[in-house]
Order: C-alpha cells, then structure tokens, then sequence
C-alpha cells in the first residue's frame, strides 16, 4: 500500500499530462460498445476490470509471456500494479502516454521535443449490485504551455473527470459531474487535429448531467452542461449535445451527433456523422463528418467549418495494428483552402499495460491561389498503464 | 475482505481538490478572440502586424493563446515565436518564409513585410 502510494506521487511528480484516449477500433474485437470496458459509457478515462482483462488477454500480444500461462493467468495480473482487487469497492489507476515529436524531419526547422501527453492517477469508487452506482476520479499533472492572463501560471494540475453515474438497469443510467461533451468519435489524431473546431478536446470537459442508454440496437447519450465551473462565468459554454448510434448487422454501428454551445464571446452549433465498422478479427474501419458554425461577438470569428476523419486499422497478428489515417478540414467553406492530414501508422502491444506507436504524419494545404508545402511529422508514443 | 485502504481514498480527494486549480480550455482566450479588442498602443507598428496576426495567425491558431497577446512586449516576452530586433531568426518569419505558416499560403509579402517591421523595430 505504501509502496503504491509513493509510486504514484513520484510519477505525478515527474511528468506532466494533455489527452486521454479512447479505443473505438475496438469494434473489430466485438466491442461496440465502450461500456464494456470503460466506466465513462462512451469511453475514455479508466478501465473497467473486465477491460483491463481484455487488455491483457485480448489485446496484447501475448508473445513475450511464459507458454505455460493462461489466459486467466494474464488476466490475473491486469489489476493495479499487477495485483489481483481484493476487495470489490475501490479501484486505482495510473496512466502515462508520453511522445517523442519531430516536426519537418530533415529540414533546416526541424524540432525535436518530448511532450508528456498523460500522467493521470485515477479513483473509482463501485457499490450496489453490478456496481450500479460509480464515482469516478482523475487526477493529473498538467501544467499549462503558456501562462493565460487571469489565471495563475503556478496551477499545474488539473482533472478531467469526476463524475457520478448510477445505472438504473443495464440498459440505462445517469451520470453527472464533470465529464466530456457527447459528441463523435473519440481517438487522439482527432482530438488534436479537428475536434478543436466544435471544442471536444483533451481540455475540454464540462459540468453537467447525461442520460446514457444501450440496448441490442441502439445506443446513446443526451447531456446538458452549464460549462466548466472553474472558470469564469463569461468564459463557459453552456448548452447540450447528443449521440446516438444504431447497429448494423450487429457488428457495425452508424450514427450522428449534435451539440450547440454558447458563451457570452462565442456560440457553436456542431452535426455530424460517424460510423465505425467491424473487419472482424480486430480490424476496423472509423468514419466522421462534421461541421461547425461559429458565430463571435465582434465577427472576427464567425465562419462555417468542416471536417472528416478515415481512419483504418488492420491487425495482421495479435497486438499488433497496421494504421492509415486521413483527416480533411475545410476552415471556411466558403474559401478555397481545405487541409489534408494523413499518414500511415503502427500500433503495437506487446505485452498487458504497455502500448508503442509509431505514426508519420504529413499535412499539407491545397490552395489553388497559394503556394504551400508539406509538413511532416514523425511521433513516437508510448503508454503505459497501471 | 481486507479493510478498506481508507488512506487511498483521503490521498486520492486531495489531489482530485487540487486538480481543479488548472482549468486552460478552448475558451480561455474567448474574451481576447472575440470580444472587444484593446491593443497597447505604446508601439507604432503594433496595431498593424496584430491584424495580420489576427488573420493569418491567432484565426486558426485559436487552442494557442496568442489571441491574449495585446502588446508588442507579450509578444516578444511570452510568445516564444518573437525575437525582439530580429525578424529574420524569429520563428514567426521563419515558418512564413519556409512556406510552411499559414497553411493556405495566403499570406501576401506586404504582410510578411508589416511583420518583418514590427519585430525589427519593437521597442
């Protein structure tokens, strides 16, 4: 126990965090659903037990275990610190993502930097039968990356989740506190890249309630929100956003999303429509269209912007992921400039709480009144969890 | 059933107290984005080259926040993309000149000019 509790604070101690992230490709294992394995219904933040399990088992490569170790013996070892729970109430979690960056590789303005993208400690509380009622705690090192006026630059840790959910049965429940908006597919490239424009980012959770339910072939969530509290009253963005998506051929699921937010500089109103389909045998393919209107109190701002993600995964042996990721934003539909995202990528587990990836990135703008250029990037991430 | 690590739990509310301390969002920098502007006007070239920032810059650099930068010493203090007296081994040129900022190529060379003069002659 003491040997638990140092290790965390020396961890958090030691690095500093940005975004969580989910698995949605996870639909090619046979998991539409991210309540499976995740206490947040519509994924992110920490790991259910039977999702650490499925880590463990299902997910890592299992190469560079004893052969005489089953299944259950792997499973057995997915616990906080490689323990087995030995009571029913409590769960910790540690998660660390860290990533090497290179921007224009080779050129005379490459940069090179290491970014501690996640270093979250995590408390879940479970009671009831079936664990009905949840609380949910997350923790992390997370100084910001310049100082914003107004708000005091010694602040260096955050929380990007604490909620309360209870599940009136399996097929419905209700969680409020502080939790992301419901809105589209949740992976990191997106997160980084266009989910800045209807403002679901790493950063951006909110107060507020949401109903989730689930059944055979449909699932979704309605939530309202009154922005984040901790920040000033004109600053927040309140409103309300959906999700809903419906099996298809039991494997697949399409659906859409909606959100309107408003604050007294800045209202948004975001759609979009997303699908995410099973190549079975761990291979999936994840698709999004969005846009997002824009209105600011001085004009500055005001413009319609839209988006899109493709994203596959193929998984040629255990743990391991072949990956091709195209992301297309259009800033101001009425202008002649899109941005294209793109670049294959390798996903590798190779043993239970330990991811390593590697992604080429390029984008590029096309401008037919402009000349532009390719901008590479090259990321090596790893994560590690606890 | 062993007891319940009560000391977890205490550790574990703490930090998820503190961790409401740090809240930088999206919205932070709403107010200096989009609502009234008020530049310093202590430096003459200021009000020109943050309109070209406003436009080719800080609008699609909106998770970043340089929209808070209002004067010409914020700039070349806290943005880290400024060199006071030296536009040409500033950041801010450098990724304009190698073509790689803004993405859409749009900005025109009168522009990157009014850049240029602001950082060669901030006060």
């Amino acid at each position: 126990m003491k040997f638990s509790v140092a290790l965390l604070i020396a961890f958090l101690a030691l690095v500093h965090s940005r975004p969580a992230e989910a698995y949605p490709h996870f639909i090619g294992h046979g998991y539409p659903s991210c309540l499976n394995c995740h206490y947040n219904p519509l994924g992110n933040g920490p790991l259910t037990d039977y999702g650490r399990s499925v880590g463990a088992d299902l997910v890592s490569s299992g190469m560079f275990y004893p052969q005489n170790w089953s299944d259950e013996k792997v499973a057995s070892l997915s616990g906080f610190l490689f323990r087995t729970p030995v009571q029913d109430h409590i769960r910790t979690q540690i998660n660390y993502r860290g990533l090497y960056l290179i921007q224009n590789p080779g050129t005379s303005i490459e940069k090179k930097q290491w970014i501690n993208m996640q270093a979250d400690g995590q408390l879940i509380l479970k009671f009831l039968e079936d664990d009905k009622l949840t609380f949910v705690g997350d923790f992390g090192y997370s100084p910001p990356e310049q100082p914003i006026p107004g708000e005091d630059p010694n602040k260096k840790f955050r929380s990007r989740e604490y909620y309360v959910g209870y599940r009136f049965s399996p097929a419905i429940g209700v969680y409020a506190g502080f939790m992301d908006k419901a809105y589209g597919i949740r992976v990191a490239e997106h997160i980084d890249f266009n989910r800045v424009i209807p403002q679901v980012t790493q950063d951006d959770q909110t107060h507020g309630v949401m109903v989730h339910f689930v059944n055979e072939e449909w699932e979704g969530a309605v939530q309202g929100f009154v922005g984040n509290l901790q920040q000033a009253s004109d600053l927040r963005q309140k409103g309300f956003s959906a999700i809903v998506e419906r099996s298809v051929n039991e494997i697949h699921r399409v659906g859409f999303s909606v959100m309107k937010t408003s604050g007294e500089y800045l209202s948004l109103l975001s759609g979009a429509l997303h699908g995410r389909f099973s190549l079975k045998d761990g291979s999936a393919v994840l698709v999004e269209l969005g846009q997002t209107r824009k209105s600011t109190q001085n004009g500055t701002g005001d413009r319609n912007s839209r988006y899109g993600l493709l994203q596959t995964y193929l998984r040629p042996i255990r743990g391991l992921y072949f990956l091709a990721n195209i992301e297309y934003l259009k800033g101001d539909v009425t202008n002649d400039s899109t941005t294209i995202r793109w670049g294959p990528g390798v996903q590798f587990f190779p043993v239970q709480k330990l991811e390593l990836r590697l992604d080429v990135d390029d984008s590029r703008n096309f401008n037919p009144n402009a000349s532009t250029v390719d901008n590479w990037m090259v990321l090596l991430q790893t994560h590690v969890w606890l | 059933m062993k007891k319940t690590p009560l000391r977890q739990i205490a550790i574990f509310s703490v930090m998820a107290l503190l961790g409401a301390c740090q809240v930088t969002n999206s919205n932070s920098t709403d107010e200096f984005q989009y609502g009234p502007i008020q530049l310093d006007s202590s430096d003459p070239n200021f009000a020109a080259a943050y309109r070209v920032l406003q436009n080719k810059c800080i609008s699609c650099h909106t998770h970043s926040n340089w929209a808070v930068y209002t004067s010409s010493a914020l700039w070349a203090d806290e943005s880290r993309v400024v060199i006071r007296g030296d536009a040409e081994n500033s950041p801010l040129i450098q990724q304009i000149r190698a073509n790689l900022m803004p993405q859409d190529g749009s900005i025109s060379s009168s522009e990157t000019q009014t850049l240029v003069n602001w950082i060669d002659n901030m006060p």
